[in-house]
Parts: structure tokens; C-alpha cells; sequence
């Protein structure tokens, strides 16, 4: 298996590609472009990167005035800072006039090593429920190029939510994005789970052991949090009766409501919501804070197994 | 520099007279509204629109035209008033105003009218948009300019200095500001007896981040279509305009009365400042 690119490499590298093909593509920067990986974006169409310094709320109107000038602004940052101190300025100025903003969010969840201050565990909750926004996680670097692409074509606000460091590969080269469609990356019909962004690879680790165990689950990479593809959970409720979820977030608000808003008006079967429970994280790796916060891949597969005894 | 007539200034004058009674008009048919705000504003939105923007009503998205961002997005009696009276749509809207639903809501919407080009409300946010399209001009190789019209409460703000810092650093010269300085907001007076926010001196401030600053009397068009020129002038760095003005100019019980930023207003109060207008005792 070759060496996956970091996410931040992936990113400024197609956000690159797309400056290359589209010369309305523009980037802002917050001073957190060496994290968020749009130095290459700099270097090679340097009228076209803005750097405003450490002020969120400017970089965000900024980008809505060159939205209204017709070009595709990718503003980056991290997903703390976009999503809580830039928020009335992506509610006001980029989801309510519907204008082309990218909103490039990293660093999220428990991903950011640094702590509470840079931790995001609110975002999903505060971007879902913007009206006019789109929720998008990719849960590795194929589909994270893949949805940039396709954020680009689209014409309206985005919220792209990535993460600190490597994601290990699911995606072939050939695989193709959509907004609102879910792939089915292993099927069953024992239980159901449903996860996004960085935990899918360990949904998917969880779905390949429960397997050998002889329970075949449903899993389901839900990468777009919004609009969420309601087709895929009520045919996994209804076919699977039991679903498991899985997120890099607080549970309250994130991919597991989205989803028990779903089942609750379609059909009523149990859900069971695993990620942050209403913590603020603490400063320490990403795989401490999976077994510190209990949702890495033994939590996963225990979850399945005790609603599957509790049926 | 071209010298401004007479007959110049007394055309705006009589259009600013009209539009002064048209938003008193829609504030009393509306029941409230931001009167004072938008009377305060009525000279500086007159010149613009009758003069110094290049615009096209009939084409409201004319790829060439100057943009304007009214930052205090709440002063749309006068904003609607200004483009009714421009042509940008028929005079007949003014009586949908903060009717629910209607093509002219309490806070400016760039897809409900024709005219506006961003959607604010939210204080503070204006500025910015107005720098990202200034940009947007520049990456376009085009030749207009953006103008902004903030209220001087938004410069209590910090994403105003935000804004103001990064367009001197990108070297705006496409970029003019305005600020509607009548030295009241919500709560009372920005600088002086309540002490809201004291912003003196707020020349200096907006000179020390790198925009050229010009001070004028904000009710006079001489000095208003003077500076405005001169803004256009000005290379290398964006221009603000402070305006002195007096909020709910030319109704005298609502001059320089905090109370009218927003408030009620009886049909006899309406009357009374219609007369006033039309007697044009206070212009």
C-alpha cells in the first residue's frame, strides 16, 4: 500500500488542481495555511490566496463579497474557529444570501492535539443547523479530493470538515462522489452502522472483526452530514433493525442525531450514538482521546453487540 | 476638479426632500422603523445614487456597475426610498414595506431587491463583503469601485477593524467607506452623556489603519460630491468618509433623539413630519 498523503496535503494539492482549471478558484487564509495545506495554492497563484491574519469573522465576509463577484472562495481554518467565531458571519453573510462559499473546517473534533480551545466538538451541530448549508466529512483522502471537486461545482455554502494528520485508505482511485449519497461499504443485515469522516475506518475495522465473530453489519460511510441521505437509513432501519453511530463529535447534535431524526419519522428502531458524550476534550493524540472518550473500534463493536442482546 | 453647480446641488436637494418624505411615508404606513438612521444617511444615499455611482436601474446586474453595500442594513426606509426614486422598481413597492413576504423586508436582502448587492443586518459584517468585492474587481480586471455606508455604532465592532486593517493591506483604492457619524445608537449617544461607546477620535483611528480620511459635513452635497471626489482619487489605499450628520435630520422632534433610532410612529407624528419636510424649514 502506497503512503497516504497527510489530509492537509490532499487538500491544498486538489484545491491546486482546481486553481489550475478554474481560475475563479480563490483561497483565504486565517495565518493557519501551513495546517490547513494551502501554501501549495499560494505559491503557484499567489494573487489568488487572501491571508487576513488571525481574524475569522473578516476572512468569512471577505470570501461572501468575492462569492457575490463570482468567484469559488475556499476559506480555511480550524473548525473551532470557523464554526464558533466566524458563526454569525457564515449564518449572516454566506448561508442566508446562498452565496458560493467553501468553507475548508480542519483540525476537527479530537483530531486537533491541543485541547478544548482547538477542539471542535460543536461544529457538525452548529453547521447542520444553518439553513442553505451543506455538511460534508470525508473519510479519507480519495473522497476528500473527490468532494472538493464536486464542493466546487455545486453552487452554495459548504462546510467541509477535516482532520489533523493521515486518514487510512478506503476509497479506490475510481471512486465517485456524490453530495447526499452514501456509499454501502459492507453490507448485512444483523445491524447497521453509520459513521463519517475520520471514524469510518474504524467502522470499518469494527464491520470486518464483528464479521469473523459472524455478525454482518450494514456500514454505511455517511460523508455528507447535509443534507443527509434519508433513503440509506430508513433501508438500513428497515432491513437491519438495530443501527450503531459513530462520530468524531459531541453526540448531541452531530451525524447520530441527524440520524435518530431520520429514524424517528420513518421507523422507530433502536439507535445507539457513539462519539464525545457532552465533554469538552483534552489535549492529547487522537488515538488517546478514541479510547479516553470510548468510541474507537472495541467501543464500536460493543455497541453493536449489547443492542443486538438488548433485542 | 470639476466644480459642482448650483443647479446641481439644488436637484439633490429636491430629490433628497422627496426621498426624506417617502421614507417617512413607509415608516408610518409600516407602524415603526428605522427612521432616525435613515434620515441621518438621506444626503449621503441622494449623492451616491444621483450622482456618483455609475449604475444602470434597468440592468441591476450590469457586470460594470459600482457595487454599494449599506452596512447598516437596517436603514432601509431611506435605502428603498433611494432606489424607488432611482428606478430600480416601481414607487408602488414603498407601501409593501416590512409587509411580511414582501420584495422590501426590514433588513436589506440582495435576492428580494433589485439593487441591493448584500444582504446585511448583523452589524459589522458589511465592510468585509465590500472588501471581497473590491478584490473580486480586481481579480476581474474591472474598473468599478465599491462603495460601503457604515452606521458609527459599527465601529464598536471588532470585525470593522478586521475589515479596516486588511483593506489598507491589500492596497483597496477601489474601496469607499462612509461612515453616517450622528453620534447616537440604540441605548443613547456613542460619545457623549451615556457614553455608549466613546469613538473620538474616530479620524485618527480609521487614518492610523492606513485608509486616507476625509471629514465633512454630512448633510452639505458640496462637501459630500467634494470628497467623494477626492476619494476617487486617492491610490494605493482605501478612503473613508466621515460624515457629521444628525440623526432624524429634518424632522426636528426627531432630531438628535436617540429614541427615534427605531420606534413607533402615530399617524399624527407622520403628519407632522411630512409637513415639516415639505416646508423644508430644517434643509
Amino acid at each position: 500500500m502506497k503512503e497516504e498523503l497527510a489530509v492537509a496535503d490532499a487538500y491544498g494539492k486538489t484545491l491546486a488542481e482546481l486553481g489550475r482549471e478554474n481560475e475563479n478558484t480563490v483561497v483565504l487564509e486565517a495565518d493557519l495555511m501551513k495546517a490547513t495545506g494551502t501554501k501549495i495554492f499560494q505559491d503557484m497563484f499567489p494573487g489568488r490566496l487572501f491571508q487576513v491574519g488571525v481574524a475569522e469573522q473578516n476572512m468569512i465576509g471577505i470570501a461572501a463579497g468575492l462569492a457575490a463577484s463570482g468567484k469559488i472562495p475556499f476559506a480555511n481554518t480550524f473548525a473551532v474557529f470557523a464554526s464558533k467565531r466566524a458563526c454569525d458571519q457564515i449564518s449572516v453573510s454566506v448561508a442566508y444570501p446562498r452565496l458560493n462559499v467553501k468553507i475548508g473546517a480542519t483540525y476537527a473534533g479530537l483530531s486537533c492535539a491541543y485541547g478544548a480551545t482547538h477542539q471542535s466538538v460543536e461544529d457538525v451541530a452548529i453547521m447542520r443547523s444553518m439553513p442553505n448549508m451543506v455538511v460534508i466529512a470525508p473519510a479519507d483522502t480519495i473522497e476528500l479530493s473527490k468532494a472538493v471537486r464536486e464542493i466546487a461545482r455545486y453552487d452554495g455554502p459548504v462546510y467541509l470538515r477535516m482532520v489533523r494528520g493521515k486518514m487510512p485508505r478506503i476509497f479506490d482511485d475510481d471512486y465517485e462522489f456524490r453530495i447526499g449519497q452514501a456509499p454501502v461499504l459492507r453490507d448485512g443485515r444483523d445491524a447497521a452502522i453509520i459513521s463519517t469522516g475520520v471514524m469510518t475506518s474504524r467502522a470499518v475495522a469494527a464491520a470486518d472483526i464483528l464479521k469473523k465473530e459472524g455478525i454482518k453489519v450494514r456500514l454505511i460511510n455517511m460523508s455528507t452530514i447535509k443534507p443527509i441521505d434519508e433513503a440509506a437509513v430508513v433501508d438500513a432501519a428497515r432491513n437491519t433493525g438495530a443501527i450503531v453511530t459513530v462520530e468524531n463529535h459531541n453526540i448531541i447534535g452531530g451525524l447520530g442525531s441527524a440520524v435518530c431524526e431520520v429514524v424517528c419519522k420513518n421507523c422507530s428502531i433502536p439507535v445507539r450514538r457513539l462519539g464525545i458524550e457532552d465533554k469538552f476534550g483534552y489535549a492529547g493524540p487522537f488515538e488517546w482521546s478514541l479510547k479516553h472518550f470510548k468510541f474507537d473500534v472495541p467501543d464500536i463493536i460493543n455497541a453493536v453487540k449489547e443492542l443486538l442482546d438488548s433485542r | 476638479m470639476t466644480t459642482i453647480s448650483m443647479e446641481e446641488i439644488n436637484r439633490l436637494k429636491s430629490i433628497a426632500r422627496t426621498l426624506r418624505r417617502e421614507a417617512v411615508k413607509m415608516v408610518g404606513r409600516a407602524g415603526t422603523g428605522h427612521i432616525g438612521g435613515s434620515l441621518s444617511c438621506c444626503e449621503l444615499l441622494t449623492a451616491l445614487y444621483f450622482n456618483i455611482l455609475n449604475i444602470d436601474p434597468r440592468n441591476p446586474d450590469w457586470e460594470d456597475r459600482d457595487r454599494f453595500v449599506l452596512c447598516k442594513g437596517h436603514a432601509t426606509p431611506m435605502m428603498y426610498a433611494t432606489l424607488a426614486e432611482r428606478g430600480f422598481f416601481p414607487r408602488s413597492w414603498l407601501e409593501t414595506f416590512d409587509v411580511p413576504l414582501s420584495k422590501l423586508p426590514k433588513h436589506v436582502d440582495m435576492h428580494s431587491t433589485p439593487g441591493i448587492e448584500m444582504s446585511t443586518g448583523a452589524l459589522g459584517q458589511g465592510l468585509s463583503a465590500a472588501i471581497g468585492m473590491a478584490l473580486g474587481a480586481r481579480l476581474n480586471k474591472k474598473s468599478y469601485r465599491v462603495f460601503a455606508l457604515l452606521s458609527d455604532g459599527e465601529n464598536e465592532s471588532g470585525q470593522t477593524w478586521e475589515a479596516a486593517m486588511s483593506a489598507s493591506k491589500f492596497g483597496l483604492d477601489n474601496l469607499i467607506a462612509a461612515v453616517d457619524r450622528n453620534k447616537l445608537q440604540v441605548d443613547g449617544a456613542t460619545d457623549i452623556d451615556e457614553k455608549i461607546m466613546p469613538l473620538e477620535p474616530l479620524a485618527d483611528k480609521w487614518s492610523s489603519f492606513g485608509w486616507a480620511v476625509m471629514d465633512i459635513e454630512g448633510h452639505d452635497f458640496k462637501e459630500i460630491l467634494t470628497a467623494y471626489e477626492k476619494a476617487k482619487s486617492i491610490k494605493g489605499r482605501p478612503a473613508v468618509i466621515i460624515a457629521r450628520t444628525i440623526k432624524g435630520k429634518g424632522v426636528s422632534f426627531m432630531e438628535n433623539n436617540a429614541a427615534w433610532h427605531h420606534k413607533a410612529i402615530t399617524a399624527e407624528e407622520t403628519e407632522s413630519a411630512l409637513a415639516e419636510i415639505e416646508q423644508d424649514k430644517m434643509i
